[in-house]
């Protein structure tokens, strides 16, 4: 069992960090939050849908970022947004899958075979892909790893406009100092528990650290 | 079905066609092991004869095992990146992904099928370009991509799953298969399709009623 009595709640607004060293069960609570595994016991809320009793109705709600990018490496860019955007039923996604490619930076590169970007840039094409229907819930799994510079500050950017927007964000990251960065609240798990919560606002890249370290028992971040 | 489910069945055919069209990966191994299976059974039959009495069984046999080829390579192109994953994020019935893969897959494996036609009766000797395996033909493929699409979603997660696949269809295809054997051994005698209504009609029934159940257990079968 990945996960032992996670109490979590998110209010609309908010950026929660998720730390926690390899193996803690972040994306197996990212999975579950995700409607793609179902939580051996105990209930998930997303608003007001439970994830087992009405999945699709959290899949409207939610926007999803894993470690792998879910996109086919042989369609283009455009064409992997664009079978997103029908799928979701949205209103013109022609224009919509326009707007998101120069929304990640990706507006030159739409005719390109996914399996022909890079790393960061698949990485940028999965967020667009996951914005893509404007989702209230934005569930991130380690969403920094492969970004340059420039995705770095778009995803933080659309942290803050999720927010702006009423929005929640839920991310992971094994790095106290990202976790600092985007989030407004802090959860350190470990062993499948969290064991500590702290504000973001006023801590020290350092505290966390000290933190982090007491409450992984010292496994590294 | 609503034109919203037809419009989302429509774009995942069209995902899938597209990727097989640049990679022709299924396509290129169905026929790639159809024409080599030809090459041996006419090698095999050469001196015995009985060419004739053999390509119908000889024709769907092929058909099946390189129908597996395709379907394992498909549904792994789903695995590779977590595209069949990214697909149950979306609001979307499981069985309409299902129709719509099963559809490409049918398709797919018809374009091999219909190529192989010619193959099969240079190979064998016996001509098989008769109308009425515009309509066999069809008939059978789609009963075998029904299926496999299912079993192949099934095994997909499993080790060793390119051997699983033909041990798990070609048991519950065996209906399918004999409806099809016999119904194109009946054309090629040179009977008229009126001659083999009622092996038509078993291989519809195949069609309908495994497609129908596989509709309604893939949505398990994409959860497990």
């Amino acid at each position: 069992m990945a996960l032992r009595g996670v109490d979590l709640r998110l209010a609309s607004g908010e950026v929660y960090a998720l730390l926690g060293p390899n193996g803690a069960g972040k994306t197996t609570l990212i999975r579950v939050l995700a409607t793609l595994e179902p939580p051996s016991a105990g209930r998930v809320l997303i608003g007001s849908a439970d994830v087992c009793g009405r999945p699709a109705e959290v899949r409207r709600l939610i926007g999803v970022v894993l470690h792998q990018s879910l996109l086919y490496g042989d369609l283009t860019a455009e064409e992997s947004l664009l079978l997103y955007a029908r799928l979701h039923d949205l209103d013109d996604p022609r224009a919509r899958v326009r707007e998101a490619l120069e929304e990640v930076g990706l507006g030159g590169r739409a005719a390109d075979l996914v399996r022909t970007l890079s790393r960061g840039m698949r990485q940028r094409l999965a967020l667009a892909r996951a914005m893509l229907h404007r989702p209230r819930v934005l569930l991130l799994d380690e969403p920094f790893s492969g970004l340059d510079s420039w995705g770095a500050g778009y995803l933080q950017r659309v942290a803050e406009q999720q927010v702006q927007a009423g929005g929640t964000v839920l991310l992971t990251t094994h790095d106290p100092e990202q976790a600092l960065q985007v989030g407004d609240r802090l959860g350190i798990l470990s062993g499948g528990r969290i064991c500590l919560e702290v504000r973001a606002r006023g801590v020290e890249p350092s505290a966390l650290r000290r933190l982090y370290t007491e409450a992984t028992g010292g496994r590294c971040a | 079905m609503r034109m919203s489910a037809w419009r989302k069945a429509w774009a995942l055919v069209c995902k899938d066609l597209t990727l097989e069209w640049r990679t022709r990966e299924s396509f290129a191994a169905m026929l790639l092991f159809g024409v080599m299976a030809g090459i041996i059974l006419s090698l095999a039959m050469g001196r015995a004869g009985g060419a004739r009495e053999v390509a119908p069984g000889a024709l769907w046999v092929t058909l099946a095992f390189a129908g597996t080829l395709g379907l394992s390579c498909s549904m792994a192109r789903e695995q590779e990146d977590g595209g069949l994953e990214g697909l149950m994020l979306v609001p979307l019935n499981a069985g309409l992904v299902y129709a719509a893969k099963a559809a490409a897959n049918a398709l797919t494996m018809l374009g091999a099928g219909v190529a192989l036609l010619p193959c099969f009766s240079l190979f064998l000797g016996v001509n098989l370009l008769r109308p009425g395996l515009l309509l066999i033909l069809p008939l059978g493929t789609a009963g075998l991509a029904g299926v496999g699409t299912l079993l192949s979603a099934m095994v997909v997660h499993a080790r060793g799953r390119e051997a699983l696949l033909p041990v798990l269809l070609l048991p519950v295809a065996v209906p399918l298969v004999i409806g099809a054997v016999m119904a194109t051994g009946g054309v090629i005698e040179g009977g008229g399709l009126s001659t083999v209504a009622a092996w038509l009609r078993l291989m519809a029934a195949f069609d309908l009623t495994l497609g129908a159940v596989a509709y309604l257990l893939f949505a398990y079968v994409m959860e497990g």
